[in-house]
């Protein structure tokens, strides 16, 4: 990797442990005033909530994916390494978020733990490995793609690997979202499709293995 | 300004737009649980909060720092010009954070209410004003850098300019520090404010007329 491929990934990544620090620390506030004794499911009945509090935690989502997205194009060069910082920085963000809220509440207490993933535009939920495990996948890709690119062998995913990366994509958003609505209005979750995650992550590992393989066949730039 | 200068500008205050968002966020969610009694003021006294909470909200200022740094090295090409985007988009989410938490709960009143601005290494208090029309001169100093870098005509501070310009936010921190001490009624030393100010702007305009001086030189491709 080059000096300034290194230089701007260690900067992607000490913003997405900051922006995960930020994230843990609302979290905890809002625990504060929401689960005092502690989170877990059900979750507090949506029309409980402070309707201000609401209102702003979607918007700060948003946000979030706003953020991310002006960091990664000012890290950036080309389309397909801001959308590698992209996904480098959300999977940073993500690691140390779980981390920084272990170290101050000491949850989750397991990477089983059930989590509210994401709210917009359904309630994402799932245990926490299915999340933490996809942001480390997201910071080695992004490792990969920075080696490959400095290497003189561009990851260049055709059309094919990107439908199938998008398909894995949408699979394992479905198994976060298809009973986010029910339990956000105070049902217990069923026991995670993790068969449907597998297959989803399966799928976005194949695409990128046949990118980064056709990289590494073409001749040296 | 080109147009590279230009869209890093942009991306850069939408980040700054985006932190101020998840700032006003927190700190609407600290007002909940400890605004009750003080009612007119967003951050309650310190005392207040519990030991988590306060340890919390001391690494959420350390991780702001961290978070505007790791942009500002991302979005600059060279050590002005990162210090340039650092205060930029510091301004962009000093101003943000006012503008979403006056529509969240309608605070601050007024330009003239009392705010704590920082807590490290103590608290900085001080009228909104003060913080937001700095904030403003923050903005408007890096698009200047910016504009006057990409014609051609790069500003290049003396040390004596810097000497000044650092001098003056000392001043103004010390007028902010001054006013944590909790004097009743809080009576803002605005005078040492301007004082810092004025050192601030004249370093700054002293810059500006000198490169105004020089030889114009070829402008940024």
């Amino acid at each position: 990797m080059t000096r300034d491929s290194r230089n701007r990934f260690i900067w992607v990544c000490l913003f997405g442990l900051s922006m995960g620090y930020f994230e843990a620390s609302v979290v905890v506030y809002l625990r504060g005033l929401y689960s005092p004794g502690g989170f877990q499911f059900p979750l507090t009945p949506l029309e409980t909530l402070n309707p201000i509090h609401v209102a702003v935690e979607l918007g700060r989502e948003a946000m979030s994916i706003l953020m991310l997205l002006s960091v990664a194009m000012l890290a950036g060069r080309r389309p397909l390494e801001r959308f590698i910082f992209f996904i480098g920085a959300f999977g940073v963000w993500d690691i140390f978020y779980y981390v920084f809220l272990y170290v101050s509440l000491g949850w989750p207490p397991s990477l089983a733990t059930w989590d509210l993933l994401f709210v917009l535009p359904v309630p994402w939920i799932g245990p926490v490995w299915s999340a933490a495990v996809l942001a480390l996948l997201f910071i080695v890709t992004a490792i990969v793609h920075l080696r490959l690119e400095d290497a003189g062998r561009p990851l260049k995913p055709t059309p094919a690997e990107w439908a199938v990366a998008i398909a894995g994509a949408l699979i394992i958003v479905y198994s976060w979202c298809y009973e986010g609505i029910e339990v956000v209005k105070g049902a217990m979750p069923h026991p995670y499709p993790w068969w449907l995650w597998l297959a989803g992550t399966g799928m976005g590992i194949a695409a990128l293995v046949n990118a980064i393989r056709r990289a590494r066949n073409r001749n040296e730039r | 300004m080109t147009r590279d200068s230009r869209n890093r500008f942009i991306w850069v205050c939408l980040f700054g737009l985006s932190m101020g968002y998840f700032e006003a966020a927190a700190v609407l969610y600290l007002r909940g649980l400890y605004a009750h009694g003080f009612p007119e003021y967003p951050h309650t006294p310190y005392s207040v909060c519990t030991q988590l909470h306060r340890a919390v909200e001391l690494g959420r200022e350390a991780m702001s720092i961290l978070m505007l740094l790791s942009v500002a090295m991302l979005a600059g090409r060279r050590p002005l010009e990162r210090f340039a985007f650092f205060i930029c988009a510091f301004g962009v989410w000093d101003v943000f954070y006012y503008a979403f938490l006056y529509l969240a709960v309608g605070w601050p009143s007024s330009l003239a209410t009392r705010d704590v601005l920082f807590l490290l290494p103590a608290p900085w208090v001080g009228p909104v004003w003060s913080a937001a029309s700095l904030a403003v001169l923050f903005v408007v100093a890096t698009f200047i850098y910016l504009w006057l870098h990409d014609s051609g005509r790069p500003l290049d501070p003396t040390l004596a300019e810097w000497a000044v310009a650092i001098a003056g936010a000392l001043v103004i921190v010390y007028s902010w520090l001054s006013g944590g001490k909790g004097a009743v009624p809080y009576a803002y030393p605005w005078w040492i404010w301007l004082i810092g100010t004025a050192m601030g702007v004249a370093a700054f305009g002293s810059t500006i007329q000198r490169s105004f001086n020089t030889e114009k030189m070829r402008p940024r491709a």
